[in-house]
């Protein structure tokens, strides 16, 4: 005979075994689901290389209309998504697009580098100013209004979201596409490009972008 | 590295790190310019035959320094996914704060752009290339190990 004290301690075993079992499938079912996502958002992106790239006009650091399509005939435009508070992925993305484009012939004078913001309630023009002048004051700053940049946003795949960050000072960061779109002269979104990218990565993919 | 040595040693205000520091050593602190949030960047060895923990950092250029995880995301319709996938980019990153970071006993841990860094909260003047300020690490056993960091242009 089995002591009660002795079952219900085996019970209070058993039952955290399930609930391990469970979380276990949960988990795994997740990860499909997320993998299946990632890899429809993968496609999501390559389907857009090799097609025109979709125009829009936002406002540069100097609280001018910016539109990519007057870059036409003109300028190559490198393309990324940040914000000026974000410490580690956007300053390097920054200078290794800025180093990348030293490599390239007339020092890269056939392409625009351009920073367009998800953080617009911070990122206004005076701020994009003083921050694309610590790296190079030919970089394109552009913000705009929630009405301006989320046709922008939609038609770039940028998905990014303020995270609310209760235990840092930092107030809140934002997570967001890290993605680097490369536009040839002619308006083509030829390539996309990653800010884990070496210098010298970049380098071969800007000189084959501006060629 | 002697030199070095001795100086994280001198640099250290207080009086016990100048011993602990001869066994825990800061090198190759950088940042990259910033406006209002910054990041350091660094080299953490540990040749002592016991784990070490960063606890703490302190700058006089910044009001608050934290420790910070940056990591890939796959997003999409409001999904995250924090594994990543062979041979396709980072589609997205996002930062974690980290309390404190293990510095293994003998190890070597690496601050480096895309992972792992001090984060400069609240700069009181923007970092421009070419300038350099200290930033002090506490280590649970080291103590406090002062370190320059170099603000290089790109």
């Amino acid at each position: 005979m089995v002591p009660t004290s002795l079952r219900r301690r085996v019970n209070a075993r058993a039952a955290p075994f399930t609930f391990r079992i469970t979380g276990r499938l949960i988990g795994a079912l997740c990860c499909v689901a997320l993998l299946i996502a990632g890899a429809l958002f993968a496609i999501a992106q390559l389907r857009l290389v090799g097609t025109a790239a979709t125009d829009f006009t936002l406002t540069d650091q100097d609280g001018k209309p910016w539109t990519l399509s007057h870059e036409r005939g003109r300028h190559a435009v490198a393309l990324f998504f940040g914000y000026t508070h974000c410490p580690d992925v956007c300053p390097t993305t920054l200078a290794h697009l800025t180093q990348a484009r030293r490599a390239l012939a007339a020092g890269g004078r056939d392409l625009r580098i351009v920073f367009a913001t998800v953080d617009a309630a911070r990122d206004t023009p005076a701020v994009l100013k003083r921050y694309v002048a610590l790296f190079d004051p030919t970089v394109v700053g552009l913000t705009g209004t929630p009405e301006a940049t989320r046709p922008v946003y939609a038609a770039y795949n940028v998905w990014h979201q303020a995270l609310p960050h209760g235990d840092s000072a930092a107030g809140y960061l934002v997570a967001h596409s890290s993605a680097i779109y490369l536009i040839d002269r002619n308006g083509r979104l030829r390539a996309i490009a990653d800010w884990s990218d070496s210098t010298e990565k970049l380098a071969t993919k800007l000189r084959e972008l501006t060629s | 590295m002697i030199r070095t040595l001795g100086l994280l040693a001198g640099l250290s205000l207080l009086p016990a790190a100048a011993t602990a520091a001869q066994t825990v050593t800061v090198s190759d602190a950088w940042s990259r310019p910033a406006l209002d949030t910054g990041v350091v960047y660094l080299t953490i060895r540990n040749r002592e035959a016991v784990a070490d923990r960063l606890v703490d950092a302190t700058s006089g250029v910044a009001r608050h320094v934290e420790f910070h995880q940056t990591s890939a995301v796959r997003e999409t319709g409001g999904m995250a996914m924090g594994s990543s996938m062979a041979g396709m980019p980072d589609m997205a990153t996002e930062m974690r704060r980290v309390r404190s970071v293990a510095i293994p006993a003998g190890g070597t841990v690496a601050f480096a752009p895309g992972g792992l860094h001090a984060m400069l909260i609240g700069l009181r003047r923007p970092l421009t290339a070419g300038r350099s300020f200290e930033l002090r690490l506490r280590f649970a056993h080291a103590g406090w190990i002062a370190a320059r960091s170099q603000v290089r242009g790109i």
